[in-house]
This record gives C-alpha cells, sequence and structure tokens, in this order.
C-alpha cells in the first residue's frame, strides 16, 4: 500500500474525527453551556450570603451584605439577587433597613432600596419593576419602584406581617401576619389591600401554583397548610401535618407538589397538591426555615437556622442527597441561574 | 363582554339601583358584622395589655370588614374578659384573668387564661427558691419579643404576666367571635373546645376541657425576677 493511497484510505476517517472535533470545539466554545443554578442562601446571624453551585452542591462564595440578611429573592433574568435587610432597631427605621441589590456576576452590592421599616420577607414582580416587601414592626407592606428607587406605597395589613407571595401573573400579592392570623391580598394595579382573610394561628409564608389558581400558606402554630382559592381569595381547607410547625413553603414548577419546611419540627413535609395528602416528611437540618426549588423540581434546598447548614434533597426519592455549611442563622434561600 | 354581576355592580356605583329602592345581593358585597365585646378590667397591668389586644382586635376586624365594639358593662354580646367571672351565669363566654389559688368547680361558659393551679404545682416541684409564672418581659422566642416590645412602645413598662393575660383573653376572646359567623353563644363554645391559639410561646394553646384552663408553657422565675426555666407540659 503506497503511502499516498494510505493516505487517501484514512482521509474519511480524519475527516469524520474532524468533523467531530470540530463539533466538540463548537460545542464547549461556541455554544453556552447550560450551567446548573446557583442557590443563594441568606444568614441572618452572620450578615452574609452563602453561595451554592447546585451541580456539584459546594459552596462556591460568601458575599458579606450587611445586617440581618432574611428574604431572598432571584430576579427573573437571573442578574440580580435581592436581599433584605434590617438593623437591630425594630421600632424605627434605620440605615441597616433596605433591600439590596447583587450582581450575580461580580456579586457586589450595586443597589440599595428604601423597604420601610425591618423588611423580611418580600416578593419581586417578574419584570424586576417593584419590590413588595412586609414591615413586622410596622405592621405594613411597602411597595418600592425599582427604577426609582423610590417607596410608592406603605399599605396597611395585619399585625406581624411576614410572608409575601406574588401571583405568577403579578396580579395579587398575599401578605401574612402572624398575630392577626390574617392573609391581606394586595392589588398590584391599584397597589390597594383589596380583601383579607383568616387563616390558621401565625401564618409564615405563602407560596402560589404555576398556574396561579391556589395558594399555600403555612400556619407554624396551627401545624397547619391552608389551601387558598385564588380567584375569591378564600380558604379551601386547611391540611394539619402532625407534628410540625410549617414555616417556608414552596409548589414545584410542574405544580404536583407542595414542599413544607417546619422549622422547629426538622424536616421538609412533602404534600401532593392535588390530594393535600402528606407523601413524605424527611428530616433534614435544625429549623428549615427557608426553602426552594430548582428550575427542573429535581432537587429542594432548605436554610436550616440553628445548624446553620443546607440540606439539599432529591425530589425522585424524597432523601437528603447533601448537606452543605452555610453561614449562622441560615435563613432564606433562592435559585437563580449562574 | 359584561357579565350581569358587572352590569348591576356599576348600575349600584352609578346610584341607579339604589335611587330605586334596590340592592342587589350580588352588588351589595359581605354583610357587615359587629362583634362585641366587655372589658371588666382594672386600669392595671392586665387592663392595659387588654387594651393592647383590643386595638388589635379591632384592626383585624377591619381588615375582615367586622366591626369590633368593646363595652365597659357585662352587656356584650359575644364574650368577657375580667378579673374573675361574677357569680351567676353568664349569658356570654367569659374569659378570666386572675389566677386561681386552688381548683374550683368547673363552669360551663367560664374560662381561665391563666396556667391551672395544677400545672403551676407541677412546674415549681419541691423548688421554693423560684416561683412560676405565665409570661416574662425577657421572653425571646417565637415572637415573644415581638410581643414584649409593643408593650413596652406603648406603655414604657415591661409586659408581665399579667398584662400577657389580659391581652391573651382578649386576643381570645376576639378570636373565638370572628371565627363563630353565627354569634350565638353555643356556637361560640363549641368553636372554642377544638380552637387552638397562638400566644408567642411557641406552642399550640388551647382550653382543658376537663378544668377550662388555658394549656400553656409557663415560666420559672427567681427572687430577683430573673427568668430561670421554661416549662412545658
Amino acid at each position: 500500500m503506497s503511502r499516498t493511497a494510505g493516505r487517501n484510505e484514512l482521509r474519511p476517517y480524519n475527516l469524520r474525527r474532524n468533523a467531530a472535533d470540530f463539533l466538540i470545539s463548537f460545542l464547549l466554545f461556541t455554544v453556552p453551556v447550560a450551567a446548573a443554578p446557583l442557590a443563594w442562601v441568606s444568614n441572618e446571624l452572620a450578615g452574609t450570603v452563602t453561595v451554592i453551585d447546585t451541580a456539584t452542591d459546594k459552596v462556591v462564595g460568601t458575599v458579606n451584605v450587611g445586617s440581618r440578611p432574611r428574604g431572598i429573592e432571584v430576579s427573573a433574568d437571573g442578574r440580580r439577587v435581592y436581599v433584605a435587610l434590617s438593623d437591630l432597631d425594630h421600632n424605627v427605621q434605620g440605615p441597616g433597613d433596605a433591600i439590596v441589590a447583587l450582581d450575580t456576576a461580580t456579586r457586589k452590592v450595586v443597589a440599595r432600596f428604601d423597604a420601610g421599616s425591618n423588611p423580611e420577607r418580600f416578593a419581586l414582580s417578574r419584570d424586576g419593576s417593584r419590590l413588595y416587601a412586609s414591615n413586622e414592626d410596622a405592621g405594613t407592606a411597602t411597595v418600592t419602584d425599582v427604577k426609582r428607587q423610590k417607596v410608592v406605597a406603605a399599605l396597611v395589613v395585619g399585625i406581624e406581617p411576614e410572608g409575601v407571595a406574588l401571583s405568577p401573573d403579578g396580579r395579587w400579592v398575599y401578605v401574612t401576619a402572624e398575630t392577626s392570623n390574617t392573609v391581606s391580598v394586595i392589588d398590584t394595579r391599584a397597589n390597594k389591600v383589596v380583601a383579607s382573610f383568616l387563616v390558621d394561628p401565625r401564618p409564615r409564608a405563602a407560596a402560589f401554583s404555576p398556574d396561579g389558581k391556589r395558594a399555600w400558606v403555612t400556619a407554624e402554630i396551627g401545624g397547619t397548610v391552608s389551601v387558598i382559592d385564588t380567584t375569591r381569595h378564600q380558604v379551601l381547607k386547611s391540611i394539619p401535618i402532625p407534628g410540625s410547625h410549617p414555616v417556608g413553603v414552596v409548589v414545584s414548577p410542574d405544580g404536583r407538589r407542595v414542599y413544607v419546611a417546619n422549622g422547629h419540627g426538622n424536616a421538609v413535609a412533602v404534600l401532593d397538591a392535588m390530594t393535600g395528602k402528606l407523601l413524605a416528611n424527611v428530616p433534614v437540618g435544625k429549623r428549615p426555615w427557608g426553602i426552594a426549588v430548582t428550575r427542573d423540581g429535581k432537587k429542594i434546598y432548605t436554610a436550616n437556622g440553628v445548624s446553620n447548614d443546607v440540606s439539599v434533597l432529591d425530589a425522585a426519592t424524597l432523601k437528603v442527597v447533601a448537606t452543605i455549611p452555610a453561614g449562622q442563622g441560615a435563613w432564606g434561600v433562592a435559585i437563580g441561574p449562574r | 363582554m359584561t357579565t350581569r354581576r358587572e352590569l348591576l355592580r356599576s348600575l349600584l356605583a352609578a346610584g341607579v339601583l339604589a335611587r330605586l329602592g334596590v340592592r342587589p345581593a350580588l352588588a351589595a358585597g359581605p354583610i357587615p358584622r359587629v362583634i362585641q365585646i366587655g372589658l371588666l378590667l382594672p386600669p392595671g397591668s392586665a387592663g392595659k395589655g387588654a387594651t393592647m389586644a383590643a386595638e388589635e382586635a379591632r384592626q383585624t376586624a377591619g381588615l375582615l370588614q367586622v366591626k369590633l365594639e368593646l363595652t365597659a358593662t357585662g352587656s356584650a354580646v359575644h364574650a368577657l374578659v375580667g378579673e374573675t367571672a361574677p357569680a351567676e351565669e353568664s349569658r356570654v363566654l367569659f374569659f378570666t384573668v386572675a389566677p386561681l389559688d386552688a381548683p374550683s368547680p368547673v363552669r360551663p361558659r367560664v374560662f381561665h387564661v391563666a396556667s391551672s393551679p395544677a400545672t403551676r404545682r407541677r412546674a415549681l416541684g419541691d423548688r421554693q427558691d423560684v416561683h412560676v409564672a405565665d409570661w416574662h418581659p425577657d421572653l425571646k422566642h417565637y415572637g415573644a419579643d415581638s410581643l414584649n416590645l409593643r408593650f413596652r412602645r406603648r406603655y414604657d413598662a415591661p409586659m408581665d404576666e399579667e398584662a400577657w393575660r389580659g391581652w391573651m383573653a382578649v386576643k381570645v376572646a376576639a378570636e373565638v367571635a370572628l371565627r363563630s359567623p353565627a354569634g350565638a353563644v353555643e356556637d361560640l363554645q363549641k368553636a372554642l373546645a377544638t380552637m387552638r391559639f397562638d400566644g408567642h410561646k411557641g406552642a399550640q394553646l388551647g382550653f382543658d376541657p376537663q378544668d377550662h384552663h388555658l394549656v400553656q408553657p409557663v415560666y420559672l422565675v427567681d427572687a430577683a425576677g430573673k427568668l430561670v426555666k421554661e416549662v412545658q407540659e
């Protein structure tokens, strides 16, 4: 076999190999790799945000943000993480009370917003234009215009408001209040409270189903989760979770499950969203408070405030697959694009 | 497309139906409800707690489009809160705030917000260096700090156990009235039997069906007034 003939015979192989190399190079360097999202965990006592890579479940960064970070949300475009901060003087609004925005690329604080005194939980509109924050001691919900960096409304809601949830269509904001055991409904078009209803004792948080037809409200002392008809803003039923202290709540992206952080119950309750049946009660770290689910629905993260860590649940097996150290007083968790 | 409901609402808004003397149920919204609670407390610590709770209850009722009326007499329709219950059988639910020294005969419509003598005795055990309290101004967990702060901010004084009992009694009275639409005393009493309350103690509080005392965590306090221990039953 001549060298030429040999080269000629090898040529088709080389072409295939070259094509494969090209394709790999194209995929690696031309097409953006679908990176796993990051989980952002607020640490109330440490004054930091822990950044976790959800692909490896390893800590990839810690950001100092200021005093008492609690509520935390990622913007829909994934470019910003918002964190509620508050100073230790609950009586009056002080310089430490704010919602700050982190740039997710640089992990630096790039903006600071007035959100009333002692902001705790909050919701961010999908277009990123409005922040709705609960002000526990003032008994109000503050609406902040993000672009103008200005408070546009302070609405009287129940006593000791905490949980804030925005409906998927952006029309309604539910604000829970711990002492009055109420949920106040804000019409975002009018910036007014248009309805309020009673739920079980010490409501902590609320979450809407992806289709917006239902909302779920936890009651820490009631030991229940209430199912709300969001067209009428009325309680349909209250689901008892034995031995629980429900606080954080999140609905799976497909709307089929509800995950409830059980606070002092040190577990996550998994409910069937259609039937309300308790599917599992999974032990996690100590005092899980905030809870979030990845956008593909495959993993659930809890911020555990007493064990200062994050538990990761596999949605398929309902087992804890990782425990990740966080800062002192881990409080909230939000998941967004890298 | 305008629905019949929207048409009726717009007509009512324009005053057309009102001028005709027509009040369509569809457009009238919820019927305003009134709940009445009688406060029979002297202006001491318990009275301060009760007053604060009454204002909070009035705010809650307002959100729910219910009017809360406070009376200073025994004629309340729904519930009365007082130091001790009157001798005659109450026509309404009566919530007492003063602790009993010893067990007393159970009266069907009288409920005690203080922990029972038996609870206090069990919590104390053999100790003689402490006493039992239903609340302490230094409590911080389970939202106790928020409640203590609200009271201190309002009265520039610590929330002691008497103040907490006054606050809790009115909270319970208002909540049972708000959650029982019918409002008849029998309905209130039936609702009360299964209701659970949040007293900022981190536990579900409810009335013992046997002795009508509020079952609750209590606290051991030393002679200097320092909080020593929480006791949960």
